[in-house]
């Protein structure tokens, strides 16, 4: 039997290779992030708005980004009828971890497009580069982890596509405040020491979730009918 | 078939409302008069903690074993927690108009209950988008698991980090700022509510495993 880090591999070339061929989150997470940032750039054209507000804006489009794209790597299992074959296939804390590392990789690579075009179109001045890296890097994190589990809470749901946002948004804007303290502080306000305690409780946010992803996988998961006595 | 009786829980309230008006106006507020909301505030944010730590402890029974008592418990204690959640918020809000001048203030304590509340609905939503009974136990469970992580964020830390600065009195109880009157109006505040809202509780149990047989 194959151990579970070899399953994880196996879940994470698979989710890679589907979304190379299909492109479809990055195409949807990046055209997304495009429209948002043109139209803030175009209703704040000659206006230069507060650090804090920039935080914010910036914050918000990674965030819906992300509420687009991410829940889309577990409902289309369930959506294309594959969950089972995935579940016969690994164990759900592979299936899990490797479709995490999925959602991580592509909110990574959102957040970079996002960062690039938001400092090119709208002209915003980083004062201090290695902390938008840093906030950057823990907010992808925490915002794959959190949305893979709601991921895995909404699917078998009606209506799952509006569901995740509508679960997912709740859940993450404890961790939005926290990304808009860091960040502010990337833009040229507020104090270090402040923006290194918000992101602490956003790395804190990240090790919770990553650590219980893979039990509330195996929880939802798990193939033993016996289980089920409702 | 067994009826509930309410008048002990309309005695109940109306006990509490006859010492609401009893008790002395609260020195230290902008409108002395008015701030004993305080006896119904605090008790209903006091009381959605506790029965939110009692959908946790449902949601970690049903994620492990969902049964359909499990299941109505959790949901039960959850619809509980909101509508305290609700009531603490529209009772925070008549406070804030009273006090402070507007019925929201974008305050941080009050933006932060605000999104307790958000937080509460989504897992009423999630609850309401599955139809396979273990699914949405286990998902509901699940959910309730995920959120005390954000909500014990909310309630305990965020207001207490140095940079927030709130008009919202902090620790009121632990620091012993309340005055008697005051205190003994909160704790006959909790025992009124409370027993209405077991009552409730119990009755939603009822309602909810006759649904799911």
């Amino acid at each position: 039997m194959p151990s579970i880090w070899a399953e994880t591999l196996a879940i994470f070339t698979k989710e890679l290779s589907t979304e190379w061929r299909s492109r479809q989150g990055l195409l949807a997470g990046g055209l997304f992030s495009v429209v948002a940032v043109v139209a803030m750039a175009f209703a704040g054209v000659n206006t230069r708005p507060p650090p804090t507000l920039q935080a914010g804006m910036f914050t918000i489009v990674l965030l819906f980004a992300a509420c687009i794209t991410l829940p889309r790597v577990f409902l289309i299992e369930d959506e294309q009828r594959t969950i089972d074959l995935l579940r016969l296939l690994a164990r759900p804390e592979a299936a899990f971890l490797g479709k995490y590392g999925a959602c991580k990789l592509q909110i990574i690579v959102t957040a970079t497009i996002l960062s690039c075009l938001y400092v090119f179109l709208s002209g915003v001045s980083i004062a201090i580069p290695w902390m938008l890296v840093a906030a950057l890097a823990v907010e992808s994190v925490t915002l794959a982890a959190t949305l893979s589990i709601v991921g895995v809470l909404v699917s078998g749901a009606r209506n799952r596509w509006v569901l995740a946002a509508a679960v997912g948004l709740p859940l993450l804007l404890p961790q939005t405040t926290l990304s808009i303290g860091a960040l502010r502080f990337a833009f040229g306000e507020g104090t270090q020491t402040a923006a290194l305690q918000n992101l602490s409780g956003l790395g804190l946010f990240a090790i919770a979730m990553i650590s219980f992803g893979p039990a509330l996988a195996n929880a939802m998961w798990r193939l033993d009918p016996s289980e089920d006595r409702l | 078939m067994q009826t509930q009786r309410i008048w002990p829980q309309v005695i109940a309230l109306v006990a509490l409302t006859a010492i609401t008006v009893a008790a002395p106006p609260a020195k230290g507020f902008m409108n002395p008069d008015l701030a004993r909301i305080l006896l119904w505030h605090l008790p209903c944010a006091l009381l959605s903690t506790i029965f939110l730590f009692m959908s946790a402890v449902w949601g970690f029974r049903a994620i492990a074993s969902p049964t359909s008592d499990n299941d109505a418990r959790l949901a039960a204690s959850l619809d509980l927690t909101t509508a305290l959640a609700i009531l603490t918020l529209l009772t925070g809000s008549v406070f804030s108009r009273v006090q402070w001048g507007a019925w929201w203030s974008w305050d941080p304590r009050q933006t932060s209950y605000l999104f307790v509340a958000l937080i509460l609905l989504g897992g009423m939503a999630l609850r309401s988008g599955l139809d396979e009974p273990v699914k949405r136990a286990k998902a509901s469970a699940g959910y309730t698991l995920v959120m005390l992580v954000p909500i014990a964020f909310l309630t305990f830390v965020y207001p207490r980090l140095p940079q927030v600065q709130s008009l919202h009195p902090s620790d009121t109880i632990q620091q012993g700022s309340l005055d008697n009157p005051y205190r003994i109006g909160v704790l006959c505040g909790m025992l009124a509510i409370g027993f209405v809202a077991t009552c409730l509780w119990r009755l939603r149990v009822r309602a909810l495993e006759l649904e799911l047989q």
